[in-house]
């Protein structure tokens, strides 16, 4: 039985919390913030949903396996940039590598790939460990 | 004018820091004294809230964002769900207390913080360590390398690389610890 007021308010501002990850992912540039914060903060907007509306429907958005295989594709995102770089014949993770007309878009392109990977990797782990942990719970 | 102001708002910045000190310690007394796991994450949550209004008032937005959201969020929702398994009581724990050791830590501890604030250099000025190494470069050039208003990002991510790759292999390190402990399917 859960209260019909936080159930609601939590529906209501679960998107306004996902549009705030978005926003510092991809404002990173220019606004405090960057992958892991924006990770994090997706995740525990979809915590809220799970603690206080439902948790089976977040099982139906997210499913255990695509949360295990957005953390691993997160940091696999993450070395396979390093190793772009490494194989074009620069150091590893030295975004000089990609491509671009200045050394600043360059950079730009680079960190916001690897932002990218980071805020994959985060969200998965957070998530996937909430939903073990709850499971665990259940149990006892 | 603009001197003038920018001195009010610094003394204002203080008296809020000593403020928000102030709270922080009120805060692990009541966690030291707690004989209540739900008490002590309930509190534990609020001192991450203020930890993270502290970092904002010191000049940095990106570790508030993660405290708030890590610190307070996060992790007391992993705490409340261990505290779910384990119970709230934590009075089987006897604490067994001699007088000589402590006597000993707290005169050791004494010394070596006086020494430390004998050191320690005034908040905000030029001449501290902190402001002196390789982080004047980053101030001054990250800027202009990578097209950034945000510096932090552009170090975090581009010449700090490493570290981050590594962070993120630490978060992955515990989803696949948590899974080898807690695989339990519904």
């Amino acid at each position: 039985m859960k209260d019909i007021l936080l159930k609601n308010i939590s529906k209501i501002l679960t998107p306004f919390i996902v549009l705030f990850a978005i926003y510092i992912q991809l404002n990173a540039e220019n606004s405090p913030g960057g992958g892991f914060q924006a990770g994090a903060i997706l995740a525990s907007a979809f915590i809220l949903y799970s603690m206080a509306v439902s948790h089976e429907t977040l099982l139906k958005l997210f499913s255990k396996r695509f949360l295990e295989l957005c953390a691993s594709i997160g940091l696999l995102i993450y070395v396979a940039t390093g190793l772009f770089t490494l194989l074009s014949g620069y150091n590893f993770l030295d975004y000089i590598a990609f491509p671009g007309e200045t050394i600043a878009d360059k950079q730009k392109l680079g960190i916001f790939i690897i932002e990218i990977g980071i805020a994959m990797c985060v969200f998965g782990s957070i998530l996937l460990i909430y939903y073990r942990l709850y499971s665990l719970s259940l149990i006892k | 004018m603009e001197v003038n102001n920018l001195i009010i708002n610094f003394d204002f910045s203080l008296i809020a820091l000593s403020l928000v000190n102030i709270a922080l310690i009120i805060i692990v007394m009541f966690i030291a004294f707690s004989r209540n796991l739900l008490n002590i994450a309930i509190l534990f949550a609020i001192f991450s809230l203020i930890m993270a209004i502290e970092y904002i008032l010191l000049d940095a937005p990106d570790v508030g964002i993660t405290e708030a959201s890590v610190g307070a969020c996060i992790s007391t929702i992993y705490v409340l769900l261990g505290i779910v398994v384990f119970g709230t009581d934590c009075k089987k724990v006897k604490l067994s207390i001699k007088k000589i050791p402590i006597i000993i830590c707290l005169t050791l501890g004494f010394i070596i913080s006086l020494a430390f604030i004998a050191y320690i250099p005034l908040l905000g000025s030029p001449e501290s360590p902190a402001h002196n190494g390789i982080n004047r470069f980053y101030i001054e050039n990250t800027g202009q390398i990578m097209g950034m208003k945000s510096i932090v990002t552009g170090i975090l991510a581009s010449f700090r690389g490493f570290d981050t790759l590594f962070e993120a292999c630490v978060i992955f390190t515990a989803l696949m610890s948590i899974s080898l402990i807690a695989k339990i399917e519904k």
